[in-house]
């Protein structure tokens, strides 16, 4: 029998698992690790065989997941599927509140201009792209989930506006999705919850502006069951 | 019998003051103003500027940046993007008719021409063409971009309490339409070059003097109390387009904005003039103070201009440390960011 994926990311997992934790039958395995910023500092340790979440970023979280995964944190050809939330998690780039005084818009704002934004991203995004380079070259990785929509509740939309949110939202995700798309390995979740306006539906709105609840977590497990693992 | 030499001191005398031994506080002046810790400065010029703010914000001074990086921009990536350089992202400004104009334009004095490049699709400022690495996406973003400059251009010399200037050189490509000056030969590090649009002007004396004069007036009308630091610097042409050879180029640029601004110095109350120019070039350095390449400052000739400033400018306030006093950490990030002095100007080179 197929071992269960092992989900592995942001906190945007934690939907997910509570969506699984409701199920008679588990989709998935493991979880939250880390809140979306840990991801932006160098986090696992690749070699030639395998690659490894490093015990010295995570900590006890990193016990905790393992527990929860009932699975190892060194990945390799023998271990189960990845799933990984990470990399879209666009709050951590819109909801930074130099937003109040930046803009890539308004220009009576400090202006940030493209080439900036997308040192920004390149920034925030290094890690985790070339975490998703080595598991797939590693053969471990399954799929990917894209974090929700974001909510118009959200803060930000009173320095942005929102054009500014979804607009960030999007410069925030482009990196990763076209990372995804060149490996073949599917993005799952793109739209869930999602209202033509582009943000989150209200009835997915979680705990906080930031996040959703398990009601999107469980039409990404169903994305996630449809892959056969 | 007595002469008008006979009481002067060490320093009048270029043997006792200088051939058996130069002691750099004493070159200075003793000067008009004082620097308080309190004081709000602003800093510009050429490359050589880029030193002297470095040195101020680390030994304590209140340096403004109008125009900060991005907190999310990562630190090492700030000067690429001309943040932190100087007090707004206005990138090297050689020339006293650059500042002038600078001025100008912020306050809606002046709007030139020829006022953006268009590269390959990429879209270039003439007047900061290094400021954004790879050009601007588009024409729409190089304009947002540069009226929020402008915006903190204005808030800056509405603010600041002393200018800190330093003079680099008289030679300036302007635009034959309106004569807005560009801080490089367009085509040289954006642009194209056309000399159906485009001429050097050397800038003689009575340009120069007559365009600080303006800019000094024109700043005190918004700030009566504006204090003004003019240096000169020591940092010789990349290359010349007068005709000259270098060397004398090289001389006639820093003669002219030396006289200009010790005359300035002596004409405006709340100007000095602080002799960089002198400590870099000094012959007791016997060329010491360059690197090899006769043309780059080493470093530790720009600590001792700056302990020299420290010294002349701010003996009075004990909160202004000298270099020496920052925590070696920080004194060792400090140091390596120092390594990179970005010149426009240097771009030149390519061209021999």
């Amino acid at each position: 029998m197929t071992p269960l994926p092992l989900l592995v990311g942001d906190s945007n997992c934690i939907a997910i698992q509570q969506a699984n934790a409701e199920l008679e039958f588990p989709r998935v395995t493991g979880g939250f690790l880390s809140s979306a910023g840990a991801f932006c500092e160098p986090f696992f340790i690749a070699d030639g065989t395998s690659v490894a979440l490093d015990p010295a970023v995570f900590g006890e979280r990193l016990g905790q997941w393992r527990e929860l995964a009932g699975a190892p944190s060194t990945f390799d050809r023998s271990t189960p599927k990845l799933i990984v939330s990470l990399g879209t998690a666009s709050p951590l780039l819109y909801g930074n509140p130099m937003w109040k005084s930046y803009s890539t818009t308004d220009s009576s704002k400090a202006f940030v201009t493209s080439g900036v934004l997308d040192r920004i991203v390149e920034g925030l995004q290094a890690q985790v792209l070339a975490f998703f380079r080595q598991v797939q070259h590693h053969g471990v990785l399954a799929a990917a989930v894209a974090a929700p929509a974001p909510q118009a509740r959200h803060r930000a939309v009173d320095w942005l506006g929102t054009e500014g949110v979804l607009d960030l939202d999007q410069s925030f995700r482009d990196p990763v999705r076209a990372l995804l798309e060149d490996l073949g390995v599917p993005l799952l979740g793109v739209g869930v919850g999602t209202a033509p306006d582009g943000f989150l539906q209200e009835s997915f709105w979680g705990p906080n502006w930031s996040h959703a609840n398990a009601s999107w977590g469980s039409a990404v497990l169903d994305e996630i069951a449809a892959l056969g693992y | 019998m007595s002469t008008p030499y006979s009481d002067l001191p060490d320093r009048s005398f270029w043997r006792a003051g200088l051939a058996q031994g130069l002691v750099p506080r004493d070159v200075p002046n003793p000067p008009e103003i004082r620097i308080s810790s309190t004081d709000l400065i602003g800093t510009a010029g050429s490359c050589f500027a880029q030193h002297i703010g470095r040195a101020l914000r680390r030994s304590g001074f209140r340096l403004a940046d109008v125009e900060p990086a991005p907190p999310m921009l990562a630190h090492e990536l700030h000067s690429d993007f001309g943040y932190g350089i100087y007090s707004a992202r206005y990138g090297n400004i050689y020339t006293t008719r650059q500042l002038r104009q600078l001025i100008a334009r912020a306050f809606g004095k002046f709007r030139p021409i020829e006022d953006a490049w268009e590269t390959d699709g990429r879209w270039f400022d003439p007047f900061r063409p290094s400021i954004e690495p790879g050009g601007f996406a588009s024409r729409a973003e190089l304009e947002a971009s540069r009226e929020s400059h402008l915006r903190s251009v204005r808030r800056l010399f509405r603010r600041i309490d002393v200018l800190v200037f330093t003079l680099g050189l008289t030679e300036s490509w302007r635009s034959r339409a309106d004569g807005a000056a560009f801080p490089v030969c367009p085509g040289t590090v954006a642009g194209e070059f056309d000399e159906d649009r485009h001429v050097l002007v050397n800038m003689t004396y009575p340009e120069v003097y007559s365009d600080m004069e303006w800019v000094i007036s024109t700043l005190r009308r918004r700030r009566p109390n504006l204090r003004f630091v003019l240096t000169v610097s020591p940092v010789p042409l990349t290359a010349t387009a007068s005709g000259n050879h270098v060397l004398a180029a090289t001389t006639y640029s820093k003669s002219v904005l030396r006289a200009v601004a010790g005359d300035l110095a002596a004409s405006f109350p709340g100007v000095d003039y602080f002799p960089s120019y002198e400590l870099i070039t000094t012959p007791s350095a016997r060329s010491e103070n360059f690197e090899n390449n006769l043309r780059t400052v080493r470093s530790a000739a720009v600590d001792t201009v700056m302990d020299a400033f420290l010294e002349s400018f701010c003996l009075d306030d004990p909160s202004l440390g000298s270099r020496s006093a920052i925590p070696p950490v920080q004194k060792r990030a400090v140091d390596s960011f120092d390594e990179d002095v970005l010149c426009d100007e240097a771009a030149l080179d390519a061209f021999k």
